[in-house]
């Protein structure tokens, strides 16, 4: 086991390897990498001419670049934002605050909406259509024209968009994870004798179901992290999918480079953890 | 089932609670008689010397202590820290008498010195201060403090309009810069949480005072949102959580209107202008025949005449625009040049003037004289809706001529590589922000040697001769001592502008704006920033 958790360590810190070098690669070659708004402007021209002059000497080759970045991170230094001028670091900060609270809460509701819901459905004969319906209904509309809805509407918010695609994903796989389970023959036998229902789902059910739930958490998170920028930015979340989204508009190499490794890491740590989750129940 | 029987409602019921306690907005809670609106972006910095975004010229407007202000109702400079202030003859040395009793935020005596040391530490190459720029050589301008209450400011040359430069510069305590923490002006930053807001606190030393002694400002403090997105605005102002919104898109405004027609007002034309322009650069990768296009004379005129302006003003900016024939808005009452002879709106002059050009009509195609069908791209930024409807109607136009037009739109720093490093483009669609009156502010557009001069950048010499008259009536202008000398420059510059269309000016949006009931004091104007200019006079209406 401890071999194949140092296996996937491994992978992770090859993955981001990648990821570095695939988001500088993109960002230092996307049109506009040397440019900046405010040379159209009369006041600011002259100051911001003499900033890309100096970025262009410091990025003219792509290895010196990469050399860069990977020697600062090394170091604990993600850097200077291009767009702040301030240390990525105190971007990154109260924004992963801000982000981590929002993932928490959508992740929390959108399990307890999407378990609840499996649940009561996987116990009844006839649910089908009824209970799947507006789960795909809600799989049918994408996060941006959800989070749009919202913000016409003048209620909701971003947990609630969250929360509601994570349960519509959510729901599918519990509903049939849970389908499965109350078939199992252990199962239909303790609801034979008449054992209590808390008992049947605490003893009995939850740990049949246990490394099914945590590989899905995982998916859940990946779900999570890709909503997060069309959310944040509609919404005006000021978290880091916003941070990502305007590093990206300005071409803001240091903050895109530190918000992507830290999105690269969650969703491997949520892999390496579900995949640990079976690991450990077969073990 | 008993699970099945009792669970869903019990389940139910608390998931709509957890729903509803998080899907309330978290914004900042607003203090008493303290002011709100929303910025768009964080601040870049709080230093007012090194201020060069726009939301850091919010907070430096709000905190700064100048010598002079620039009244943007009247468009006439006011004394603020400065009790008087004197221009010599030659207009080249500035003399500064400060009031008696001037305090910082902290307490402490602000003296000459302190206004001495802040003017030149804007001019210190290494403070690296956008507005030094303004006194044209900031190496050679002295500043001296003679005594405790003068300033005498010495430029190596005349500079037009340079009292408005004193507008921009913030006294801080010398020696001693505290990014806004400590100021001379109405307010001070008290806290700054990255990405949510930026709260000011009034200025308890600030020695202005109203008409009837009052002091001011009135208002206990403002709270700056952090907020990108329009649609949040607009919601946060429906909410009573921002009193006012400036800059409103016309879809907005017409939004507000209906739900609070009191809310809104259109002040009229700004001072910016919508445009397009042809790469006249010879950098560019163009053809030689759609260089030779571009820079025929006939032919953008042709292009002027055949868009119908009216229907921009009409179908994108909902009627709140003015059709543009100049470089300055007729909302530029002293610079406007009412006699200027413009080629409005004519199809057939258009299909005429390009016939003695010698394009020819081919079935519904227009070509050049080698035969080569005129086809050409507008460029313009993605994200601007009014920009991208502008460009589809003058696309629409130009095909009644024979044009064939692509719109193409690019982020904005793909964008500006293109104008400004590549020069890959054929046409651009653009707006141009006016922050100023002066048409001294403009000489970095006008003057064919200057980078921004957009048509063909940063020329070694005037490629026409036109050209070669622009920079000699915008040099006049910039040097002149006499008003009307000015005055007739830019006229010239105006007429020449409009007979050889380099910008094809499009319209000039108005200005429109939303304020709450609530607030009191505001008089809105034309000039950035429009509705809180007088932010000392603005208060919050005591409500029952």
């Amino acid at each position: 086991m401890l071999i194949g958790l140092f296996r996937s360590v491994a992978r992770a810190f090859a993955l981001m390897l990648l990821v570095m070098i695939g988001a500088t690669l993109l960002v230092r070659l996307a049109p506009g990498y040397l440019s900046d708004a405010r040379e159209m402007d009369a006041r600011y021209g002259n100051t911001v001419r003499a900033e890309l002059a100096q970025e262009d000497a410091q990025s003219r080759s792509l290895t010196q670049m990469l050399a860069r970045e990977m020697g600062g991170w090394l170091r604990g230094n993600a850097g200077v934002s291009r767009q702040f001028g301030v240390p990525v670091g105190q971007l990154i900060r109260p924004r992963l605050v801000v982000t981590g609270a929002l993932l928490l809460r959508s992740l929390l509701l959108g399990w307890a909406l999407a378990l609840s819901a499996a649940l009561v459905s996987s116990t009844r004969r006839k649910s089908g259509v009824v209970w799947q319906a507006p789960s795909t209904l809600l799989l049918a509309i994408p996060t941006a024209a959800m989070a749009t809805l919202c913000l016409l509407a003048g209620s909701g918010g971003p947990v609630m968009v969250m929360a509601m695609l994570i349960a519509a994903r959510d729901f599918k796989f519990l509903y049939r994870i849970l389908r499965q389970a109350w078939l199992e023959p252990h199962l239909l036998h303790a609801r034979a004798q008449g054992i209590p229902m808390r008992r049947l789902l605490a003893v009995h059910l939850a740990p049949s179901i246990a490394s099914q739930l945590g590989a899905l958490a995982g998916l859940s998170m990946v779900i999570a992290l890709s909503a997060l920028v069309p959310v944040e930015v509609l919404l005006d979340v000021p978290g880091l999918g916003q941070l990502a989204w305007n590093a990206a508009m300005n071409r803001d190499l240091p903050v895109l480079l530190a918000v992507t490794l830290l999105m690269a890491l969650a969703v491997t740590a949520s892999g390496i953890l579900s995949g640990q989750t079976g690991a450990w129940e077969r073990a | 089932m008993r699970m099945g029987r009792l669970a869903p409602g019990f389940l139910l019921a608390m998931l709509a609670a957890t729903v509803a306690k998080y899907c309330i907005a978290q914004v900042p809670a607003r203090l008493p008689g303290e002011l709100a609106w929303t910025i768009g972006y964080d601040p870049k910095t709080f230093d007012p010397a090194k201020v060069d975004d726009i939301d850091s010229e919010t907070v430096r407007y709000l905190t700064a202590g100048v010598l002079l202000r620039f009244n943007r109702l009247t468009q006439k400079l006011e004394p603020r820290l400065a009790e008087s202030w004197n221009l010599s003859p030659d207009g080249r040395t500035i003399t500064f008498k400060l009031r008696g009793g001037l305090r910082f935020s902290d307490g402490a005596a602000l003296t000459a010195r302190d206004a001495a040391w802040s003017i030149q530490r804007v001019l210190l190459p290494a403070a690296g201060a956008p507005v030094a720029e303004e006194f044209v050589a900031p190496a050679s301008v002295h500043v001296d403090a003679p005594n405790s209450q003068t300033v005498v400011v010495r430029l190596p040359q005349r500079v037009a309009g340079i009292g408005k430069v004193f507008d921009e510069i913030a006294i801080e305590p010398a020696n001693r810069p505290s990014e806004g923490h400590v100021t001379s002006g109405p307010f001070y930053v008290a806290e700054y949480q990255r990405s949510q807001f930026v709260r000011l606190r009034r200025n308890p030393y600030y020695g202005e005072r109203d008409g009837s002694g009052a002091a001011l400002p009135r208002a206990s403090g403002v709270l700056l949102d952090i907020v990108e997105n329009p649609e949040e605005r607009i919601r946060l102002f429906s909410r009573g959580e921002s009193d006012l919104i400036d800059q409103l898109s016309s879809e907005y405004y017409e939004m507000l209107r209906q739900k609070a027609p009191g809310s809104v007002r259109d002040l009229g034309p700004s001072l910016n202008t919508e445009q397009i322009w042809f790469n006249q650069a010879p950098a560019s990768p163009l053809p030689a025949w759609e260089e030779a296009w571009f820079r025929n004379q006939s032919f953008r005129v042709a292009v002027s005449q055949a868009i119908q302006r009216d229907d921009l003003v009409r179908l994108v900016y909902l009627g709140h625009a003015t059709p543009a024939y100049s470089f300055i808005s007729p909302a530029n009452a002293d610079w406007y040049n009412r006699r200027l002879a413009a080629p409005h709106s004519d199809l057939a002059a258009a299909q005429d003037g390009l016939r003695r050009a010698g394009f020819r009509m081919e079935g519904t195609h227009l070509l050049d004289a080698a035969g080569h069908p005129v086809k050409f791209s507008i460029l313009t930024n993605a994200g601007n809706d009014a920009r991208l409807k502008m460009a589809t109607l003058i696309q629409q136009d130009l095909a009644a001529v024979g044009m064939q037009v692509n719109v193409v739109t690019l982020d904005f720093p793909a964008l500006i590589e293109r104008l400004m490093h590549t020069q890959d483009y054929e046409a651009c669609l653009l707006g141009l922000e006016n922050v100023d009156v002066d048409p001294n502010e403009m000489m970095n557009i006008w003057l064919s040697s200057s980078p921004n001069h957009q048509w063909n950048p940063a020329e070694k010499t005037p490629a026409t001769a036109w050209e070669a008259e622009i920079d000699k009536e915008m040099n006049l202008q910039a040097t002149s001592q006499k008003d009307a000398v000015r005055k007739q420059a830019v006229d010239r510059v105006q007429q020449i502008v409009t007979d050889e269309e380099p910008f094809i000016y499009l319209v000039y949006p108005n200005v429109l704006a939303a304020i709450s009931p609530r607030l009191a004091g505001a008089q809105p104007a034309v000039i950035e920033p429009e509705l809180w200019w007088n932010v000392e006079d603005l208060r919050l209406r005591r409500t029952r």
